[in-house]
């Protein structure tokens, strides 16, 4: 048996004995292949990631010589198999030591969560035990190495967290306090080991030094950060001070529960509304299962409880990526799912985005109630666990995904006793007080000929209030009479659910029926307005809402989601009925109608609502209601295409400030179903969004060709206003390219026209974009000229998103005129507002502007670590065009300490993003600093790719901080060919650039100068 | 016409007094009282009036009021059982509601036939 030890150096073992693997290349080919041990690689993969450099030809034999060496190493020709089109390391994950801790890492956090402390203990201690130095030390400085390399820094974190929290509960915390110090001083920043120290010092009888731990935490990270504590931390120093008795030891077997045990990240599982009565035995199967299986679909009829038992089994888990629940049921088709698992997780990117989440931090995602769309989840389930296989899926669906390694767990109906249980409990609830005669015989015959579905028998317990057990069960077994059909296929279960639903809307008064009705016309539910907006076109009066909702929640037809404001929701099955009988009734184009309108008339309120101070009200409901807004398009699609465009353009700025991957699809796709309908203004419009939206998340190609299109409707119909939008959108685009100076000529064109017009908020924009580009530019007398006008602009508009990016760009104007500390002070404070209003986007941007800022300020390592943080940040909402700027910074200031194999990971992750984006801003930045690192590997073309990127700059003027990294590395190689003269005249060149350039990089970048300085 | 009135007349017109039906009968077809209609009504077996009726009912109450009439002059015993009782747990004052549901426990007790 094949032993594959990469984790550290690389080690291989048959049956034991060690195998002589030649170096170099073949090494790394083993790396390769073993981290997808099992699946095979492309052999064009293998060669774009080992050989990028070589020629095609020289590559293809390369890579067949390495690939006949390593089977040889091997000694067993089957385990490294050739398929048609690459390879594959045909071993188990279990053999490969990079790929069992990762499995491990997510074993032991699902082992803690239930409880298991000492199986947590045991495994996180083996997981741990098998790192060695340096991750992936054998696997050379390509960037394919990198996403492998941060999955497993994030497992070994979220082991160490897993052991600490395990011993913790499991004995004297005094054992723990040594190894928990060690643990924060090589991992300043990570919050929750913090937050154990500071627990474990507590219940050690610490209580100062446990608060002194506390600030010690809070100073790294206000002091080097820039960020107070997360709430966690600040919760936890509140529950110290009020000697909390929560913070009592608990006892080991119990399950997590303790906030300050909770994961980095904690997921959207929404709050226990009710208990969850029997099932103990099934929540801890399907734990059990995913502990050691990545996929596992919970099977069952409607009404059975798949869901609350998935809800269940997700709150008992932890995982580093934290637990989300992806509600499947408004989504249609496969591009819905993916976007309801984007939308349910935050990731402002698109699939790949997704991936590169769920990879960095193993998550558990729960996809309810896939049954209709199950060719879409099994083929999106396949691709996310080949992405993240240390992640779990658990999936809800009344039929198995059919996948290979797929575990099923088929959940059956309650047993009786849990059945009646669950009746007392729901009817004892209903009746409050109200004396209940006990009639155990009718009650367990009630729940047998309910067949222990709890949907039915909470929907005859919730008639109790009013009727006895005996009526309830006589009413119903009139309904099982009627509803036998002879010829009907459908289970029996499946019948006594549609008999207790059909039972239960038969005793409802027309009004709640109609309420019902309503409810039904939306996706994923419905805030209140929306409800009462329908039932008014169904004639039921607006006061009477809140009492028609109110009935239906107490007769168990509706859900409220805790949510501030409530939102109302109708379980599946009960949707499907309803849709129904609305359909019978021929009332359901009208009601659609007035969801349409609903939908229409918030869309129109939405762009004004976000630029002003309501802002958080107008995007919480475009974030709440993404599904019904998608439903609304798709029916505006084939019935009223010129509302569905009214309803794309209304919600597209609020789509844009929410940071929407899904955005430009939605307008483009309103804006093709609108056709001809659609006025030259809403064309206009609708192309400009699309165009923001499409260059936020990186797509500067459509971004361009659809603003063409724009600037030249607004020419056609001969609009100022129009004209001067289109010229600032341009402008934020070419910004996004780095033609700053093109940037700003548009914005002096639109700031023209705003001169003229009175149109507050764009002339606001425009100004500010105008500082952006002009500081961008590093041209003082501009930006200064531009701050005073943006300053005066901003005094008009409300607009907070418009706020904090000024504040924003005040860092960054200081950081131009070299006034570090208040550029500090500036971007912590527009980062720390953005992450307090959720601009996630903004915030990333933000994070790695603080990062240069700190660099500036001299502070280079404080700088690196909140760069590596802005990457985080931007990898996690999935925006990989932030995440490549900072990187490039992050490059930068990486060859600045002496990290050169960091540095060239960075810049090297950086170039492959602008070449597949077609640039990106810096991407002239960060080609220059890769070329002159391999000028000073002495790699063959480096002097030439500087010349050409020194032309090119020269040729602007623009980016001056490029030309003087050129000329430095260009001094460097011809000090190396013997040329004195000519160093010195690029040398000479290169300090006199760096005058236009002191505001962008400082003289400890210039590691070429000082190469020739030091020696 | 005062509410006070019509609730009056209600509980003297389920007493049998025929002034007080008379009574309601006019101004169910003046007034449009919701309540004073529904009565009517019910006295003269009139399901089509009670659908006009019910597009005048406003008040939550009120249009369950008519809608248990309408399931009442419709035969449906069950229906009217049920939803009797869900009325009175909110409005345990409701006199038609409570007569209705007395007469539905006697079939051939109808209302509009005392």
């Amino acid at each position: 048996m094949l032993e594959i030890s990469v984790l550290g150096p690389v080690e291989v073992r048959r049956d034991g004995r060690a195998l002589a693997i030649p170096g170099g290349r073949t090494t790394e080919l083993l790396v390769r292949l073993a981290l997808d041990a099992g699946t095979s690689v492309r052999a064009d993969r293998l060669v774009d990631e080992l050989w990028g450099d070589a020629s095609v030809s020289t590559r293809r034999n390369t890579l067949q010589s390495k690939v006949a060496r390593l089977r040889k190493a091997l000694g067993e020709p089957a385990a490294l198999v050739g398929t048609d089109d690459g390879y594959t390391l045909a071993v188990d994950r279990a053999a490969v030591d990079a790929l069992a801790v990762l499995d491990e890492a997510v074993a032991a956090a699902v082992l803690l969560s239930a409880g298991e402390i000492d199986r947590a203990v045991a495994t996180s201690a083996a997981a741990l035990a098998r790192f060695r130095g340096e991750h992936l030390a054998s696997a050379g400085g390509g960037d394919w190495v990198e996403p492998h390399r941060a999955a497993l820094d994030a497992a070994h974190a979220s082991l160490l967290e897993i052991s600490f929290e395990a011993r913790l509960r499991k004995g004297d915390p005094r054992d723990v306090v040594g190894g928990l110090e060690t643990a924060v001083a090589a991992h300043p920043f990570h919050e929750r080991l913090w937050c154990l120290l500071v627990t474990a010092l507590y219940r050690s009888g610490r209580q100062a030094d446990a608060l002194a731990a506390y600030q010690r935490a809070r100073a790294r990270l206000v002091d080097e950060l820039g960020l107070e504590p997360g709430s966690e931390l600040r919760d936890l120093e509140r529950q110290i001070l009020l000697q909390d008795p929560e913070l009592a030891p608990m006892p080991a077997g119990a399950p997590s529960t303790n906030p300050l045990v909770a994961p980095t990240v904690h997921g959207n599982l929404p709050a226990l509304a009710t208990r969850l009565v029997g099932r103990d035995a099934e929540r801890a199967a399907v734990v059990e299962l995913l502990t050691h299986r990545p996929l596992v679909t919970i099977v069952g009829p409607g009404g059975i409880g798949k869901t609350a038992l998935a809800l269940a089994v997700g709150r008992a888990l932890d995982a580093p990526g934290g637990v989300w629940l992806v509600r499947l049921e408004a989504s249609s088709n496969e591009r819905e799912v993916i976007d309801a698992v984007i939308a349910a997780l935050g990731v402002a990117g698109d699939e790949r985005a997704l991936q590169g989440r769920l990879r960095a931090r193993p998550t558990v995602v729960i996809l309810d109630n896939g049954e209709h769309v199950l060719d879409a989840v099994a083929d999106l389930t396949v691709r996310l666990l080949d992405a993240a296989p240390s992640s779990r899926l658990l999936c809800t669906s009344q039929a198995p995904l059919g996948l290979d390694g797929e575990a099923l767990f088929e959940l059956a109906p309650l047993a009786l006793a849990d059945a009646v249980a669950l009746f007392d409990e729901r009817a004892r609830a209903h009746r409050r007080g109200r004396e209940h005669a006990a009639d155990d015989g009718a009650v367990h015959d009630l729940c047998r000929a309910l067949d222990g579905l709890p949907l039915a028998i909470e929907l005859a317990a919730a008639r109790t209030r009013t009727l006895s057990v005996s009526d309830i069960a006589r009413r119903l077994d009139d309904r099982f009479h009627l509803l036998v059909d002879p010829s009907s296929r459908k289970p029996a279960r499946q019948r006594a659910l549609g008999a207790a639903i059909a039972w239960s809307y038969e005793l409802l008064f027309a009004d709640d029926q109609r309420g019902l009705w309503a409810l039904a016309t939306f996706t994923g539910g419905a805030p209140l307005a929306a409800v009462e907006h329908v039932l008014r076109s169904l004639d039921v009066p607006p006061d009477a809402t809140l009492d028609v909702l109110d009935r239906l929640v107490t007769r168990s037809l509706v859900i409220v989601d805790d949510t501030t404001p409530p939102r109302y929701r109708l379980l599946e099955s009960i949707r499907a009925y309803a849709l129904e009988a609305m359909d019978r009734a021929g009332l359901a184009p009208l009601a659609l109608r007035a969801r349409t309108r609903w939908f229409a008339d918030a869309a129109a309120r939405s762009t004004s609502g976000v630029r002003s101070r309501d802002q958080a009200t107008h995007l919480q409901l475009a974030r709440d209601e993404r599904a019904n807004i998608d439903a609304v398009l798709a029916w505006c699609a084939t019935h009223d295409p010129a509302t569905g465009l009214a309803v794309a353009i209304g919600f597209g700025w609020a789509w844009v400030v929410i940071g929407d991957s899904q955005g430009a699809r939605r307008v483009l796709a309103a804006l093709e179903a609108a056709g001809g309908a659609a006025t030259d203004r809403d064309r206009n419009a609708a192309l400009l969004l699309a165009s923001w939206l499409e260059a936020s998340i990186g797509d500067l190609d459509p971004a361009r060709r659809h603003l063409a299109w724009a600037a030249a409707l607004a020419e056609a119909v001969d609009d100022p206003a129009q004209r001067a939008r289109c010229w600032y959108h341009l402008a934020y685009v070419v910004s996004h390219q780095g033609d700053f100076r093109y940037a700003l000529e548009l914005t002096d064109r639109s700031r023209a026209v705003y001169a003229a017009i009175d149109l507050p908020w764009d002339r606001a924009a425009n100004a500010l974009f105008a500082l952006r580009a002009a500081v961008s530019a590093g041209d003082e007398a501009r930006s200064i000229d531009c701050a005073a006008h943006a300053e005066e602009a901003l005094a008009a508009v409300d607009d907070p998103w418009l706020h904090v990016r000024h504040e924003a760009m005040r860092g960054e104007l200081a950081r131009l005129q070299h006034r570090f500390g208040d550029a500090v002070e500036h971007l912590a404070r527009a980062a720390d507002t953005s992450a307090r209003v959720g601009y996630r986007q903004s915030e990333a941007y933000q994070v790695a502007s603080l990062g240069r800022a700190l660099c500036q300020l001299g502070d280079y390592d404080r700088g690196s670590t909140t760069l590596a943080s802005a990457i985080d940040k931007a990898e996690a909402i999935g925006d990989p065009r932030m995440a490549a700027l900072a990187r490039v910074h992050l490059g930068r200031v990486r060859r600045a300490l002496g990290d050169l194999t960091g540095a060239r990971a960075a810049l090297e992750a950086a170039a492959a993003w602008h070449v597949e984006a077609g640039g990106g801003e810096q991407a002239l930045l960060g080609e220059c600093l890769l070329a002159a690192l391999d000028a000073s590997d002495g790699v063959a073309g480096a002097g030439d790719r500087l010349t050409a990127l020194l032309d090119e700059s020269r040729a602007t003027g623009a980016h001056p901080h490029v030309e003087v990294f050129a000329l430095d590395a260009l001094a460097q190689l011809a000090e190396a060919s013997g040329d004195g003269d000519r160093r010195q005249e690029l040398s000479d060149e290169a300090d006199r650039r760096m005058e236009a350039a002191a505001h962008f990089i400082s003289e400890r970048d210039r590691t070429d100068a000082h190469r020739h300085l030091d020696r | 016409m005062s509410s006070d009135d019509v609730d009056e007349a209600i509980r003297r017109a389920i007493g049998g007094d025929a002034g007080a039906r008379a009574w309601l009968t006019a101004r169910a077809d003046t007034d449009g009282h919701p309540l004073a209609q529904v009565m009517a009504c019910l006295l003269g077996g009139d399901a089509a009036g009670l659908v006009a009726a019910r597009d005048r009912a406003a008040s939550r109450r009120d249009r369950q009021v008519v809608e248990i009439a309408l399931a009442h002059l419709s035969g449906d015993r069950d229906r009217v059982d049920a939803l009797a009782r869900d009325h009175l747990v909110d409005h345990p004052d409701s006199l038609i509601v409570a007569w209705i549901a007395a007469g539905a426990a006697h079939p051939d007790a109808r209302p509009g036939c005392h």
